[in-house]
């Protein structure tokens, strides 16, 4: 009896000491990232009959348990996962995002300043300083260009190497998890199915950072391992196995990395898999913000490129020789991806030219072609025989085409790094058209040519003046000197109507005609030689500035430029937002785990003596048995 | 709600809510020392487009004011030049008038002639000025080509330049030419009769005629027989001209051929002369009174009058018939007129640059005042949401210091 009273108080010590021991531990713990507060079970022990009742033996301290919520857990990782994913392309948007607030890399001050010197060039041709201002502000435009193509570089291979870092960690963490899993099932099995806390707030905490790297999801197996899968369900540990995950580089692009599985039998591609997380972040970000920008500003390159170059050649400059591109040209990137055959891409016009990249296939017997455009996966074919077809501003020579051909072609891609100034001198600037009119003194009407322009300039000098002599019966010019003719003009409601005059060997020349002609009147349209002071040309390069000669006669360059830093701007924007959401999901989900998990001290001081008292008065117990059984003693002595 | 708080979360949620304050905090206080509300387009992606647009039509307004004082000076400068050449004008037909006078004698109208010579050779130059750069004003496009060649010793004067007129934009849509081209100015200008003349020739010839002393109204008096005989010769204003025919003329074997067309054949070259003329040329008219033939030049430059016994090559009378006095009047007032028909163009192009002046200005006002909106900070708002991020921060510092303060543990 007496034994039974000091067993009673024993196992109160020890039930006690152990809770002291536990309550120490999550003190020691309060600040241990991933830490769940243990907590011991106490019951009474078993009750001992004695006669008709029955009387109680103690305490017994049982499992040492952590307080853990599976639940929470998996809901912290998916807001994890989130929250991190929106931080890491907020963190990479931002950075395009700064670079294009900023005035002195953004390409739109240029893109003014350029036009604006044209224009000081127009108004006064004649001044080798305007013209050097011009050629300046080309330069000015090409760094601008060629710094943001680098800036953008620089972020693909941030990109790059996050994406890499981000793997690494990967595999470590799967390695991690993957030991410890080993780890957990011998010591569940030798704790005889005592839960190891430790270990498995060690391996949750490895799942909880897998977590920010990727999404994962957790399979648990009856032997307590592990099973996860990442991204959209791709295995990374299955029990103490897991793999590895790399990266390759991409076919048609060099400069970006696919990320793989490796396996023994090859690397498996699973970039489009990996959702989530910082890598999917980051990869998502490449895709969505990236790419587009460097394939629009490439836009914005070749089609300024194309057009300032189009009109300067129809130009002559200031030593009469036809102007030469002002910008060099840029030109198509073709990719072969493997097959037979070659394939040739050339800028049509830029009208009709999109951001996208394309793919180009044939069949088996190489009668059909296939090209994709691949920003919204529209597909155009037709047959290879037929020689070259223009789609969206570009021209495909599909005569060298092969069976089964695979090409990428990418217009706009590298534009942007090779747009460059290539005329060098300043009078070489063509701001001159090479057609002048005149008007006899022996005219008696008041019939005139405006507004000439002139298109596809093959040689700096007319040949001979074209004449255009009127005839008040017919209504009509008879033209010499150039085929087109006769121009059919009632002065009643011709007035203003553009015509064109080709001349062989020299171009077309358009204008607009006015006034009241007499019968024989006559208009020359001569060779302008000596015309240095001529600002046309310089006015009609100037005026593309506001052209809406882009996306399908929409848009401007700076409006497509516009394009870029709204659609940068706005991604930004609401990635920052989400990931706010994001992360007030993410602090209550963390709010309700330490709710349930976290070490509070107050909670634990208050435990210490409450315990402290228990044990006290648990020894009291043994105290107050020795007492009885020396009274015992002593009633015998 | 969470009811139960664990220790380092309280801590974190503490330290969480004073790093917020502060990011807040410094981003109003970077919005307030640059004054703007988007710092970067994700502030605003709209707006910063926007700003891009407005920041666009800023520059080219900018620029239309750089284009448009060009315009403005060359105009300036034209129309101060073309004031110097109507004043010379002037000038010319004061002393014309003055040295038709009949009083004058000859050294009179050599000596007046001189000063018109002078004249000439002054409004040539201011034709053939340049402007500030080296660029001549009435060229045309050919700028760098001397407008107008010719000098008051030889007369001789061509145009160089071409019929090149200038755009320069001054507002959007909005073109205007900075000057005209001299062969507008100078050189195509009709006289009465539709026939072109320059400003040039008609001062040299007025000059040349006032030197040579010639009467104001161009007559030629004849005296012959009907018809010339070989060797008879006429002399019209000092020029010598000789009926030559190897056998003699004769008697209505005259020919007489004005203007290039088909000669009559008479046997009265008075009747010849103005049987051609009932033809529609019309450039000469003979009267006969007793023997005398008179010949009076109607037209000036065109219409040389031949004349012949219908072999060619027998006589040729190639000078044109001069000009009388009231022509060259007439001429310079045509030439004055068109020049002020030009200088008022002039005055309707720079009314047009002022107005457009105004336009871009009131244009760069609104478009200012459009982007100060979309970018710019309510300065006022800013600071009053400052100073309540700061107290906010400040409490949020004190809160944490109270509540970590406190613990069980100190009290045991």
């Amino acid at each position: 009896m007496a034994g039974d009273l000091l067993l009673t108080g024993l196992s109160g010590l020890t039930a006690f000491r152990n809770v002291l021991n536990t309550t120490g531990h999550n003190i020691a713990n309060v600040n241990t990232d991933g830490y769940s507060r243990q907590r011991v079970e106490l019951d009474a022990r078993d009750p001992q009959r004695l006669g008709s009742s029955y009387v109680g033996r103690g305490v017994n301290s049982g499992d040492i348990t952590r307080l853990y919520d599976q639940f929470l857990s998996v809901q912290f990782r998916n807001s994890s996962s989130a929250t991190t994913e929106l931080n890491a392309y907020f963190n990479f948007a931002s950075q395009v995002d700064n670079v294009l607030a900023n005035q002195n890399i953004g390409l739109s001050t240029a893109l003014q300043d350029f036009f604006n010197a044209a224009q000081g060039v127009a108004d006064d041709p004649t001044s080798i300083p305007a013209r050097q201002v011009l050629l300046t502000e080309g330069e000015v435009l090409e760094s601008r260009f060629n710094t943001l193509d680098n800036l953008f570089g620089d972020l693909s291979a941030q990109v790059n190497s996050s994406v890499q870092g981000s793997l690494s960690d990967v595999n470590n963490l799967a390695e991690g998890i993957a030991t410890l899993n080993q780890q957990i099932v011998v010591a569940s099995g030798a704790g005889n199915g005592a839960a190891p806390n430790d270990l498995l707030d060690a391996r949750d905490k490895l799942i909880d950072d897998l977590s920010k790297l990727v999404n994962v999801s957790t399979n648990t197996q009856e032997n307590g391992a592990i099973n996860i899968f990442i991204g959209s369900g791709q295995s990374l540990v299955l029990g103490s196995n897991f793999n590895t995950l790399g990266t390759q580089p991409q076919g048609f692009d060099p400069g970006a990395v696919d990320v793989v599985f490796q396996q023994p039998a090859g690397n498996v591609v699973v970039t489009k898999f990996m959702t989530g997380g910082a890598l999917g972040g980051a990869i998502r970000f490449k895709n969505e913000v990236l790419d587009p920008a460097i394939n629009t500003l490439g836009q914005v390159a070749v089609s300024l490129a194309f057009a300032v170059n189009e009109q300067h050649k129809n130009g002559i400059d200031l030593k009469g020789n036809q102007g030469q591109n002002f910008f060099s040209d840029l030109q198509v990137g073709v990719v072969d991806l493997g097959g037979a055959g070659s394939l040739n891409v050339n800028f049509a016009n830029i009208t009709n030219l999109t951001s996208s990249d394309y793919s180009l296939t044939t069949d088996a017997s190489n009668t059909n072609y296939t090209i994709r455009r691949l920003s919204d996966n529209t597909v155009f074919s037709g047959l290879v025989g037929s020689g070259s077809v223009t789609q969206d501003g570009l021209t495909f020579d599909l005569t060298g085409l092969a069976a089964n051909a695979d090409f990428r072609v990418r217009p706009t891609r590298s534009a942007a790094g090779q747009f460059s100034v290539v005329i060098n001198a300043p009078e070489e600037i063509a701001a001159a058209l090479p057609v002048v009119s005149s008007i006899p003194t022996a005219n008696t009407g008041s019939g005139q040519v405006n507004d000439i322009s002139i298109n596809n300039l093959a040689a700096a000098n007319l040949p001979s003046t074209v004449s255009l002599t009127y005839d008040s019966v017919l209504q009509q010019y008879t033209v010499a000197g150039a085929t087109g003719g006769p121009l059919a003009y009632d002065p009643a409601s011709n007035s203003g109507d553009s015509y064109t005059l080709n001349v062989a060997g020299f171009g077309d020349i358009s204008f607009t005609l006015t006034g009241q002609p007499d019968n024989s009147d006559t208009i020359d349209l001569a060779d302008n030689s000596g015309g240095v002071g001529d600002n046309r040309n310089a006015n009609l390069l100037s005026s593309l500035q506001t052209a809406l000669t882009l996306s399908g006669g929409s848009a401007t360059f700076q409006d497509v430029y516009g394009q870029i830093v709204a659609d940068v701007g706005r991604r930004a924007q609401s990635a920052e937002s989400n990931r706010a959401a994001q992360e007030g999901l993410l602090n209550q989900t963390i709010a309700s785990i330490a709710s349930v998990s976290g070490v509070n001290l107050d909670e634990e001081a208050a435990d210490l003596i409450r315990f402290q008292q228990a044990y006290q008065a648990a020894s009291q117990v043994i105290l107050t048995s020795r007492t009885i059984f020396d009274t015992l003693l002593g009633a015998f002595r | 709600m969470v009811d139960r708080i664990s220790t380092s979360l309280s801590q974190q949620l503490g330290i969480n809510a004073i790093i917020l304050q502060q990011a807040r905090l410094s981003e109003i206080q970077q919005q307030i020392s640059l004054g703007k509300k988007i710092l970067k387009p994700s502030d605003d992606p709209a707006g910063a487009v926007q700003v891009l647009d407005l920041n666009q039509s800023l520059s080219r307004l900018d620029q239309f004011q750089s284009n448009l004082n060009y315009a403005e000076n060359r105009l300036t400068l034209s129309d101060g030049i073309l004031q110097s050449v109507t004043n010379s004008m002037q000038r010319v037909r004061e002393l014309a008038v003055q040295g038709f006078n009949a009083t004058n004698t000859a050294s009179d109208r050599a000596s007046i002639a001189q000063e018109m010579f002078q004249r000439l050779d002054e409004v040539l130059a201011l034709a053939n000025t340049k402007d500030a750069n080296g660029d001549y004003l009435y060229a045309g496009f050919k700028t760098q080509t001397q407008a107008f060649t010719g000098n008051s010793a030889s007369g001789n004067f061509l145009y160089q330049g071409d019929q090149g007129q200038r755009l320069i934009q001054i507002g959007e849509g909005r073109t205007v030419s900075d000057g005209n081209s001299g062969a507008e100015i100078f050189f195509n200008i009709k006289d009465k009769n539709g026939n072109q003349e320059d400003i040039f020739t008609t001062l040299y010839d007025l000059a040349t005629d006032l030197s040579s002393n010639r009467p104001a109204q161009e007559e030629a008096v004849i005296t012959t027989a009907t018809q010339p005989i070989d060797g008879e010769t006429v002399t019209i204003n000092g020029i010598t001209y000789e009926f030559e025919s190897a056998g003699g003329v004769a008697l209505g074997n005259v020919a007489v051929v004005i203007g290039g067309t088909t000669g009559t054949t008479s046997g009265n070259l008075a009747a010849a002369i103005n049987t051609e003329q009932g033809l529609g040329n019309t450039d000469v008219t003979a009267t006969v009174v007793g023997s005398e033939l008179t010949l009076l030049a109607d037209n000036e430059g065109t219409g040389t009058i031949n004349f012949s016994d219908g072999t060619a090559g027998d006589l040729a009378v190639t000078r044109g018939p001069s000009v009388p006095l009231y022509d060259h009047l007439d001429q310079i007032d045509t030439a004055i007129g068109r020049i002020l028909d030009v200088r008022s163009q002039i005055g309707a192009r720079l009314n047009v640059i002022d107005s457009q002046n105004e336009i871009n200005q009131d244009f760069t006002l609104a478009i200012q005042e459009t982007k100060s909106q979309v970018e710019d900070l309510d300065v006022a708002a800013a600071i009053s949401e400052f100073n309540l991020q700061l107290v906010a921060l400040e409490a949020a510092q004190q809160a944490f210091i109270r509540v970590q303060g406190l613990s069980l543990f100190d009290k045991l």
